[in-house]
């Protein structure tokens, strides 16, 4: 046992070596769990390596969108610096779900609403939440969403959460709110 | 039900007689020397009552200036003709200023007739005197009309009591918040409401010839369309509604075209239609935001606000040319500009250490003057004679309207009994 | 047994080897690399499809840039406007200067005394406009005495730089009023005083530009009368004190030609 265990990680490890190397001249050592996928290749596959690998790491992804198919992701409203439209890195992981989900609901749609704190005119306002919701949009249109997927619409400040005067409450107005249809 | 409501609420042209909000003024700074100036209650024979007071009229329209007060106490008399005038005693009061006049009322045609002379008591000359004559319900604008021309004659500056204001009111009511834009006089009474709505309403511009009012509605889903309403028929008319922002609807002076924001590129930048082809063209195309367009007097310029340079800045543009020119080099946030009517001046919000103001900039000398010692200023209107404008700002967490004059040394506040209100826009002269 | 496991294990080393070739430019780092298990796991589960990385970064460099390009822009438009101002104000200074430079030239005749005027005007800072509009009318009233005596009004002009005197006691135009008076006095033919008009000057202003041609008059002043002592004594005081001037080269002819 221990000799075709030891036989079978050779054969995984040049079949490994082979899709690596395809992909990519360079081998740097990335440390990652090799344990349990070495337990399921030897628990379910033969000894052939190379395609299994694909399959099992293909079943690993659907299952992943399978669970995030089935809901809307719960960080629906993304924050904005003052006088800014750019959206912050922080906010990567967030839109990442969001896209996520359009692309594996293709009839689904948003509306990304924006808008700004009670400074500065009404129409400058309107103007910047519409900025602030098109960049929202053009990084979810960079990982793949369809544009009649999205709708753009910007309240200014006209319809603010928050109605203090403090720095605290303009930052909770300065948003962009992503609305599944 | 709740779309019933709502298609309610947006197709509703009401000329209600009283709306939320009703006006006082309250004047925080005057000028340190205020002519003093009286006028006595015009005399009037008939019987019944009459249904406007004109001397408490163009008191007030006087006092909101500043720029002249009332005799603090009693007046010694109160001629009706000018026989009865004896000016010893008056110089004895001591007013600069004497209005003396009588109202009658043609038995036929039942209008009224308002006679009136202005004296200058120190030169004991009579400088000027007229007749008008009116409907009842014109009563008020006679008096303006009388405000008008004893302005004239005083300061030398044309007057703007016979003109109107346009503005939106924020109320929240059980059902949800209404907005309403109304119309007033410039002395906040006769306020009448043009177009009610759920959802905001924004940016109100006179046409030149006061007919006709531009302004900016929302859906409920955050889409922005223009509306123009006929301030005498009452009549909505909808502009086209294209992708993105629809709004900052200005007329040109000729009345010939109206210049707005859209952003189906993407971005907002400025068009321009020509309201009898319904043609647009672009005439901005910078990625940065370009908004809030504004004719010059001469209809050959656009001012319009831009962040192409990094933050909010006034810019130029030249109709023909096509050559844009940078206008406000200092603080850091120049928006909603307008030109005075003489071209001297341009209005505007302005923002310095933090502080949101309005201000004025002198177009020749490129001298900038803060205006306003209130915060958190909006929309800043010119009245149509150069002097005074109006504009929003907030006291007590509540939004109110202000009054300033060009040279920065009258203010006053005025407050709607109820709700909010903002955007105000001043008529032209009308008719 | 153990030849058997060697033999196949080469086997498939070599199978590997063969087909890694094809795809491989460096076949000896398989043979070096120990941990390569754990690489292309990782590798697999990326699949490009959604390079939401490279794309995010993308996304923040566009909008960083945009920012700094308008930001360029702005500093751009600020820097054009001040320079505009600049050139404005620097053309203004200069016709200011000229203005004045070429109104103290025509105010004195031959040597110009108002450099100390303008340095007075340029130290004194922020009393500097309440200055120069008072030596604006300080300067008129000097010149129309001056024109007064250039239309041979010489009686007129006496009176004129008299006033002058009393309305502005501090002008430095007043030894030169002086010396216009004593001039005017000699050509009057009233030699006391024009004597006394330039003694004024070589008493009281010993340091003004107009002391050497001052004390040359006072010669000829004293000449005139017939106190040709006094007169010698003052054109040699001349000669000797100012060398090489054109007023000690006048003293000098006249002392020589009194010696005559």
């Amino acid at each position: 046992m221990a000799k075709s265990k030891l036989l079978k990680l050779a054969a995984l490890a040049f079949a490994a070596v082979l899709a690596g190397c395809a992909s990519n001249s360079s081998t740097d050592a990335d440390s990652g769990d090799t344990s349990t996928v070495e337990d399921v290749v030897t628990e379910e596959t033969g000894s052939t390596g190379g395609d299994e690998l694909i399959i099992i790491e293909e079943s690993v992804e659907e299952t992943v969108e399978e669970v995030a198919e089935m809901i809307t992701p719960e960080v629906s409203t993304v924050y904005f610096d003052f006088d800014k439209a750019n959206v912050k890195p922080e906010w990567k992981d967030a839109l990442d779900a969001h896209a996520a989900y359009l692309i594996s609901n293709p009839g689904s749609s948003v509306i990304l609403e924006g808008h700004c704190d009670e400074r500065g005119t009404r129409e400058y306002n309107l103007a910047l939440g519409e900025r602030r919701a098109t960049a929202v949009s053009a990084y979810l249109k960079l990982n793949g969403v369809a544009t009649s997927q999205i709708e753009i619409v910007s309240f200014g400040e006209e319809k603010p959460v928050d109605l203090g005067k403090t720095d605290a409450a303009y930052s909770l107005n300065r948003r962009v709110e992503i609305k599944y249809q | 039900m709740r779309h019933l409501t709502t298609i309610l609420a947006l197709v509703a042209v009401t000329f209600a007689p009283m709306s939320f909000a009703e006006f006082r003024f309250v004047i925080t700074k005057g000028y340190d020397q205020a002519t003093e100036v009286a006028i006595t209650n015009f005399c009037w024979d008939g019987e019944r009552i009459l249904p406007e007071d004109i001397s408490s009229i163009v008191y007030s329209d006087l006092e909101r200036t500043g720029q002249f007060k009332r005799p603090s106490g009693p007046l010694i008399a109160n001629p009706c003709n000018p026989e009865d005038v004896y000016f010893r005693d008056w110089r004895l009061q001591g007013p600069d200023y004497l209005v003396i006049g009588n109202i009658e009322q043609d038995s036929v045609t039942k209008k009224y007739i308002v006679n009136y002379r202005l004296y200058d008591v120190f030169r004991e000359m009579n400088i000027h005197h007229a007749r008008i004559t009116g409907s009842e319900n014109q009563l008020r604008d006679m008096a303006h009309m009388v405000s008008d021309a004893i302005y004239e004659k005083m300061s030398g500056v044309k007057g703007a009591f016979n003109t109107k204001l346009a503005y939106v009111t924020h109320n929240r009511t059980e059902d949800g918040p209404v907005y309403n834009l109304e119309i007033s006089d410039a002395d906040g009474h006769r306020q009448k409401v043009i177009y009610k709505s759920a959802q905001s309403i924004i940016s109100p511009a006179w046409s030149a010839d006061g007919r006709n009012i531009a302004f900016t509605t929302f859906s409920e889903k955050g889409r922005t369309s223009i509306k123009i309403a006929n301030r005498i028929t009452g009549q909505i008319t909808s502009l086209p509604s294209y992708k993105g922002i629809n709004s900052g609807a200005a007329f040109s002076p000729d009345g010939k075209s109206l210049a707005f924001v859209n952003s189906q590129t993407g971005n907002a930048d400025i068009y321009v239609m020509n309201l009898e082809t319904k043609k647009v063209k672009q005439l901005t195309s910078h990625w940065a935001i370009d908004t809030e367009p504004s004719w010059s007097p001469d209809g050959k310029k656009l001012l319009f606000t831009s962040e192409r340079g990094g933050r909010p800045q006034i810019y130029q543009l030249t109709l023909d040319t096509g050559a844009v020119e940078r206008l406000t080099f200092e603080g850091s946030f120049n928006a909603r500009a307008h030109y005075s009517s003489d071209g001297k001046h341009i209005v505007m919000v302005h923002q310095s250490s933090g502080v949101f103001h309005v201000a004025a900039l002198n177009t020749e000398t490129r001298e900038l003057k803060v205006l306003s010692e209130t915060d958190l200023d909006e929309s800043p209107s010119i009245a149509p004679n150069g002097t005074m404008l109006i504009y929003a700002t907030q006291q007590k967490n509540k939004g109110v309207l202000a009054w300033a004059s060009l040279d920065g040394e009258i203010a006053s506040i005025m407050p709607a009994e109820r709700g909010h209100v903002r955007e105000p826009a001043w008529s032209p002269y009308l008719r | 047994m153990k030849p058997t496991n060697i033999g196949s294990w080469f086997i498939t080393l070599s199978a590997a080897l063969v087909g890694s070739t094809f795809v491989m430019a460096e076949p000896e780092i398989i043979e070096s690399q120990p941990d390569v298990i754990n690489e292309p796991e990782v590798k697999v589960v990326q699949v490009p499809v959604n390079n939401s990385q490279g794309m995010a970064e993308l996304l923040f460099q566009q909008q960083q840039m945009q920012q700094e390009m308008m930001d360029l822009r702005g500093q751009v438009e600020e820097l054009l406007f001040q320079i505009q101002q600049l050139k404005r104000e620097s053309k203004d200074r200069y016709i200011d200067l000229d203005r004045r430079i070429s109104e103290s030239v025509q105010g004195v005749n031959q040597t110009p005394s108002p450099s100390t005027s303008t340095s007075e005007q340029t130290a004194t800072g922020s009393n500097t406009q309440v200055v120069v509009v008072d030596q604006a009318a300080e300067r008129t009233e000097y010149n129309q005495a001056k024109n007064l005596i250039r239309d041979k009004k010489y009686a007129e002009s006496i009176e004129a730089f008299k006033d002058f005197i009393a309305d502005y006691p501090e002008s430095s135009y007043v030894p030169n009023a002086w010396y216009w008076m004593g001039e005017v006095y000699l050509v009057l033919r009233e030699f006391d005083n024009g004597k006394a008009a330039f003694l004024k000057i070589y008493r009281d202003y010993p340091e003004h530009q107009k002391i050497a041609d001052a004390t040359f008059k006072l010669g000829i002043a004293h000449n005139a009368v017939g106190d040709k002592e006094r007169s010698r004594q003052y054109l040699q005081e001349v000669v000797e004190n100012y060398k090489d001037t054109q007023t000690a080269r006048r003293a000098q002819a006249a002392l020589d030609k009194m010696n005559q």
